[in-house]
């Protein structure tokens, strides 16, 4: 298909020369083409700020009043969900008894009598997240270039990964804590293994995304097969891996947790399964709110290196 | 640009409007259902009342009684279709009874009042177990010999309500299980403990214990605390209903207590004839008969220690539920002293009685 591709604008100068420009679009080592997108992607940005300083006083505060809206609504609506729920709407409207949904004081109360408890724990499962998640997308990164190499046997790596993912955990739990004992070992197995398929897939798909134009440019630099690799497959795939880890924290964070349910002496998964068994919804709550802290915490860590990461993608310039 | 987030701001509210609308529906739509699972008595006499029972675990000797008094018709024969629901590591049956999935439950006394405490509205109406049934094992070879010498050791428990023993033992031996030791959540096998995952593993005496001499262990090869003897024993498996339930169906729960009586009591006496019907209703890939009828054996003990009256079966012995009551406040499973006439009553095992 590339050499298809090549022989169709073989001897077309003018059309060869455009593919090259648009090509470096998908190139961050191409400064020009950068700087000229930067701009235009720039403009809504600039826009507000220039606006500011020249608008009328009435506009200036619309805006003002806007900024604030935009904080104040959001808090406003959380804290009428919060009151609802104390004042026992939901309770109400679900037909529910305070025994079976908390109120959020007695949540409260029950995590700042278990803080310490609390904190270790999701310390512990947020640890699990973490290492299993850099195991499972360090593999299925490992696969997708593999596939994207030689597509031949590589393709059957891909289907496998894919397999994996349809495991449920709860098939899964029980067979790590026979390979890996009920340590944190199992956990950080069924992690890696539920992040990989999202890694592998993404990644291919990154990887099979670069524009042809651009690899075309590539060999025009005669450039070898692992350059072609390191500056338009791997970092045109970053979008695709950042996109793949942003899920994967998610599926991160549920694997450690219902890990935790089966075999496991600590951590909001245990915490959180035990507490309900034994009636205190209370605390089960609370490990619902640090999980979700927790889980939140890890995804913005991980935004944020998505954002240093690629800066140079369009995606990223706003 | 300005109009789209105006739009949004309006949008906002009609969303959470729906959503409170959907709610609503599901709240009214869930109310009648479960209102038609808590069985009424029935109004003709002819159609029999249905009514289920939460065991706390799967179908094994443990519960020979009610699975004796369904085989032998003695539910029947009250006017009762009972259906006995299994239960499983994640099925609370406290829970079960409460949100009306099941109007009778079997589980610990000392789960009982951890509920009743969080102001789950149950009641106990019977007491299957007299006795604690559960033990701590060592292995001789550990040396570990007493509580004492838990320090440092690896310690398991099934957890979910089955720890609060366990715990008060080490509040007595002045063990904290966050430092002292390491206290461990053990798997249904008793692997670990084969193994040497853990040093000292939780077995209830009529099954795990056994599981354990199976396996190819003595019993002079292991050292078996017994909690009763340590003074941390609580009570066991018991019978609750739905307070709000029991109300309007007093009568049922007689019913149901009186048949179940007559089926323990059967099983009690005539251990073959429960084994047979109990192996009946076991996952047969699971268990073996001879594992039953020792466990039948065991539980038989539990049911009617020696020196219980005859017709004292399935009745709470206030001692020992206030003795549990204590534990359970000592050792932190609840945080008030529990009102215990409020938590269970004998009254219908007595009027059970009474008609039979």
């Amino acid at each position: 298909m590339e050499s298809g591709l090549l022989s169709s604008v073989k001897g077309e100068e003018a059309v060869r020369e455009q593919a090259a420009t648009e090509a470096a679009g998908a190139q961050p080592v191409m400064e020009t083409a950068m700087g000229a997108a930067e701009t235009t992607a720039a403009e809504p940005a600039t826009e507000l700020p220039a606006a500011k300083r020249t608008a009328p006083p009435g506009r200036r505060a619309r805006s003002a009043g806007e900024a604030a809206g935009r904080v104040v609504l959001p808090l406003a609506a959380g804290a009428l969900f919060i009151a609802m729920w104390e004042l026992k709407v939901f309770h109400r409207l679900l037909n529910l008894q305070a025994y079976q949904l908390p109120l959020p004081s007695a949540i409260v109360r029950a995590m700042r009598d278990n803080f310490d408890i609390l904190l270790s724990y999701a310390g512990y499962t947020l640890t699990e997240a973490i290492l299993g998640m850099a195991i499972g997308s360090a593999v299925g990164f490992v696969v997708a270039l593999a596939a994207t190499a030689w597509p031949g046997w590589g393709a059957g790596s891909l289907f496998f990964a894919a397999s994996l993912n349809a495991v449920p955990i709860v098939a899964l739990a029980p067979i790590m804590n026979l390979w890996f004992g009920s340590g944190m070992g199992s956990r950080v197995a069924i992690v890696a293994i539920t992040t990989m398929a999202a890694m592998a897939i993404n990644a291919h798909k990154g990887m099979n995304m670069a524009d042809p134009l651009a690899l075309d440019l590539m060999r025009s630099y005669a450039a070898r097969k692992r350059q072609v690799f390191r500056y338009v497959r791997v970092a045109g795939s970053l979008p695709y891996v950042f996109t793949a880890l942003k899920i994967n924290t998610t599926a991160g964070m549920i694997g450690a947790i219902v890990g935790e349910f089966f075999i496991s002496s600590r951590g909001l998964g245990y915490l959180l399964s035990n507490s309900i068994k034994v009636a205190k919804m209370p605390l089960g709550w609370s490990c619902i709110v640090m999980a979700a802290i927790a889980g939140v915490l890890f995804y913005l860590i991980v935004e944020r290196l998505e954002k240093v990461f690629i800066r140079w993608h369009p995606s990223r310039r706003t | 640009m300005l109009l789209s987030r105006r739009r949004r701001n309006v949008l906002l509210p009609l969303v959470a409007a729906v959503m409170l609308a959907m709610l609503a529906a599901c709240g009214k739509s869930a109310a009648p259902e479960s209102g038609g699972g808590a069985v009424s008595p029935g109004s003709a006499s002819s159609a029999p009342v249905k009514v289920r029972i939460q065991l706390c675990w799967v179908p094994q000797a443990e519960f020979a009684g009610f699975y004796v008094a369904k085989a032998k018709g003695y539910y029947e024969a009250e006017g009762l279709e009972v259906e006995i629901v299994p239960g499983g590591p994640d099925i609370v049956p406290e829970q079960q009874v409460a949100n009306g999935s099941a109007q009778f439950g079997v589980n610990l006394v000392g789960s009982l009042l951890s509920h009743i405490e969080q102001g789950v509205p149950l009641i106990q109406i019977g007491q299957v177990f007299q006795d604690t049934s559960m033990v701590l094992l060592s292995k001789k070879s550990s040396g570990i010999d007493s509580p004492e010498k838990f320090a440092g050791k690896r310690i398991g428990n099934w957890m979910g309500g089955n720890e609060y023993e366990v715990l008060a033992l080490f509040a007595k031996y002045g063990l904290d299980p966050m430092k002292d030791l390491e206290f461990v959540k053990q798997s249904f096998t008793m692997d670990q403990f084969l193994s040497g995952e853990i040093d000292v593993a939780t077995a209830m005496i009529y099954n795990e214990y056994h599981v354990v001499l199976d396996s190819g262990y003595k019993p002079e090869d292991l050292y078996i605390f017994n909690l009763d003897e340590l003074g941390v024993g609580m009570l066991h498996d018991n019978l609750f209903v739905n307070r709000d339930w029991l109300k309007d169906n007093g009568e049922t729960a007689v019913k149901f207590v009186r048949a179940s009586l007559k089926g323990w009591k059967d099983a009690v006496m005539n251990q073959e004839e429960a084994v047979d019907i109990v192996m009946d209703f076991v996952e047969a890939s699971s268990t073996t008969r001879e594992h039953q009828t020792t466990m039948m054996q065991e539980v038989a003990k539990l049911v009617r220690p020696e020196g219980l009256a005859d017709d004292r079966i399935l009745f709470t012995n206030e001692d020992r539920f206030r003795l549990t009551a204590d534990i359970a406040l000592q050792f932190g499973v609840i945080n008030e002293p529990a009102d215990i006439s409020a938590a269970y009553t004998n009254e219908y095992a007595e009027k059970a009685l009474e008609g039979m």
